[in-house]
């Protein structure tokens, strides 16, 4: 039976089987990749978790992997934003009802939301997302980096309106009395609950202060917008960053040995220096080149962890061990002065 | 030899290797099909990114310049992205004797991916050191950016970087002009003004300390 010109073995069938296996497997992923371009918020935190699995492959490779993260723009208006969103793309309008009490409540609400979203939609403060190789190796100091998850327009018609609302408006209540939808936790214990500390950051006062456009000349600005901010910063201890460099020599030196002609030729001419130079001052040379490193390598490690615990400690308070760094979502007026005090750079997409 | 004879010539062996090949054919046509797509939805970010930021400015405009703005500087604000500060806004007057063909019938706003050989050589001003814009960087407007037409026949566009400490020229601040504004990856500002009917002004000033 098995000779027979035509036939089909068995091993044929079991290839020909994994081939169709694969073929779906793959056609899957891309149906899903195409469903994740659709919705913003899975191709952001599909391009999180890429960017985290890269950093676990290798350090350099996380910077390659672009974080396709949007800035959801957000209108709660009792007319329009068009004093802060005209001419942008997909901005979301939400109707204030008429009644203060439940306007302010809607604007508790959705901003608490959208913290909540940027918290999950970032990997809920577990994923090291910014650190880069230099930064592992102590070359260079760590610096918090930010994406702005969302802007939130409030536009209130009315001045009396305006400060009766915006002064009794209170995300921090809101979020400790209220569940998250589906949830049996509230937004604070929800987002306080990643491993590498995160924690949800406000301040009612000045958000109580956020500018309404005026009625009168328009004009465009960002007076009237809040900003859902995303930022970490994330330090090495001494030991993994001298294991880092010493795991680099390793390879290097191994790299070298390795390559033929160049490992013996490395070793001729170490022993040439010697011959030349005299085996004390080359040990003498090597270790001042060494100590110089290690020097530069110490200060960088200490100075970021000083940098990371004076930054994360101004949010989560001094008895926080926050020398490794922290992740902290912000609701903070948009604008230069706030943002820069948060970022040294953005990442994502406005 | 012999032995490599006997392996390869048994009747029905490349017939038993067809369905490997195909799999390996399909798979290897899947990944490169993958990693095109990857490649694809990851480059257009920062273009698109860059594109947004022209439409988003150009729509301000418009949508201010039929208000009573005279006199008046709107700031602008300008989020920055990853990979930012490979882009520049330039403008072109209508009657700019060099400019992209995408701009040919009138005045427009563009933004183009530079860099410093884009740039003139730069010449000493009473303010400080002045670059204008090489025939390059038309070429690159043309070719890899974005260009929009503005009602106005005069766009003027101007980024000053003041820069303070270490500056490349030791003792004083230095003021560099450039007749460009490099965006950033971080949150900044255009001031835009219309000194008269047929002008566009748009100014960005930087600081950089050493």
């Amino acid at each position: 039976m098995k000779g027979k010109r035509g036939d089909v073995s068995s091993r044929e069938i079991i290839i020909s089987f994994i081939a169709i296996l694969s073929f779906v497997i793959v056609l899957g992923f891309f149906v899903l990749w195409r469903s994740a371009e659709s919705n913003e918020d899975d191709l952001c935190h599909l391009s999180v978790l890429s960017r985290a699995t890269a950093g676990e492959i290798s350090i350099s490779a996380k910077s390659a992997v672009p974080l396709k993260c949007y800035t959801k723009k957000i209108c709660l208006a009792d007319k329009n934003c068009e004093y802060s969103f005209f001419g942008e793309k997909n901005v979301v309008n939400i109707d204030l009802p008429k009644d203060n009490n439940k306007a302010r409540e809607l604007i508790e609400k959705t901003t608490a939301d959208e913290i909540y979203r940027c918290w999950k939609m970032m990997g809920e403060g577990k994923l090291d997302l910014f650190s880069t190789y230099a930064q592992s190796r102590g070359w260079e100091q760590s610096k918090p980096v930010c994406v702005i998850c969302s802007r939130i327009a409030i536009n209130l018609t009315g001045e009396e309106r305006a400060s009766q609302i915006l002064q009794n408006l209170n995300v921090k209540n809101y979020m400790k009395y209220n569940k998250v939808p589906g949830t049996e936790r509230n937004y604070i214990e929800s987002i306080s609950a990643g491993e590498f500390k995160s924690v949800p950051v406000y301040d009612d006062e000045k958000i109580g202060k956020i500018e309404q456009a005026p009625s009168k000349n328009l004009v465009v600005g960002d007076a009237n917008q809040l900003a859902v901010v995303y930022s970490q910063i994330k330090t090495n201890s001494f030991g993994e960053v001298f294991s880092n460099l010493g795991s680099d020599a390793a390879i290097a030196a191994a790299g070298i040995a390795m390559t033929p002609g160049v490992g013996g030729a490395a070793i001729k001419a170490g022993r040439i220096i010697i011959t030349a130079v005299g085996v004390k001052v080359a040990a003498v040379s090597v270790a001042v080149v060494g100590a110089a490193v290690a020097g530069a390598v110490t200060y960088n490690t200490y100075s970021s962890q000083e940098f990371a615990a004076a930054y994360c400690g101004n949010f989560q308070g001094a008895e926080q061990n926050s020398n490794s760094g922290c992740s902290i979502v912000q609701l903070v007026p948009y604008d230069k002065e706030n943002i820069e005090k948060l970022c040294t750079y953005l990442d994502g997409y406005p | 030899m012999d032995i490599l004879k006997m392996r390869f010539n048994k009747k029905g062996d490349l017939r038993e290797q067809v369905p490997e090949i195909v799999l390996v054919v399909l798979i290897l046509v899947l990944l490169a099909f993958g990693v095109y797509k990857l490649y694809e939805i990851y480059s257009s970010s920062e273009r698109d990114a860059a594109k947004n930021i022209l439409e988003s400015l150009v729509a301000k405009i418009n949508l201010v310049k039929g208000e009573d703005v005279k006199g008046k500087v709107l700031e602008i604000p300008l989020q920055g992205f990853k990979g930012a500060e490979n882009w520049f806004i330039v403008g072109f007057s209508k009657d700019a004797s060099k400019k992209p063909q995408k701009c040919y019938f009138g005045s427009c706003l563009c933004i183009c991916p530079l860099n410093d050989n884009d740039f003139d050589v730069g010449h000493r001003t009473e303010k400080g050191i002045f670059h204008g814009l090489a025939d390059s960087a038309i070429e690159s407007c043309q070719e890899s950016g974005f260009c929009k037409y503005v009602e106005f026949s005069n766009v003027l566009i101007i980024g000053d970087t003041l820069i303070k400490g270490d500056s490349p020229i030791k003792g004083s601040p230095i003021l560099y002009s450039d007749t460009a504004i490099q965006l950033s990856n971080s949150l900044e500002y255009v001031n835009i003004s219309f000194p008269n009917q047929n002008t566009l002004d748009i100014y960005m000033f930087r600081e950089v300390v050493y």
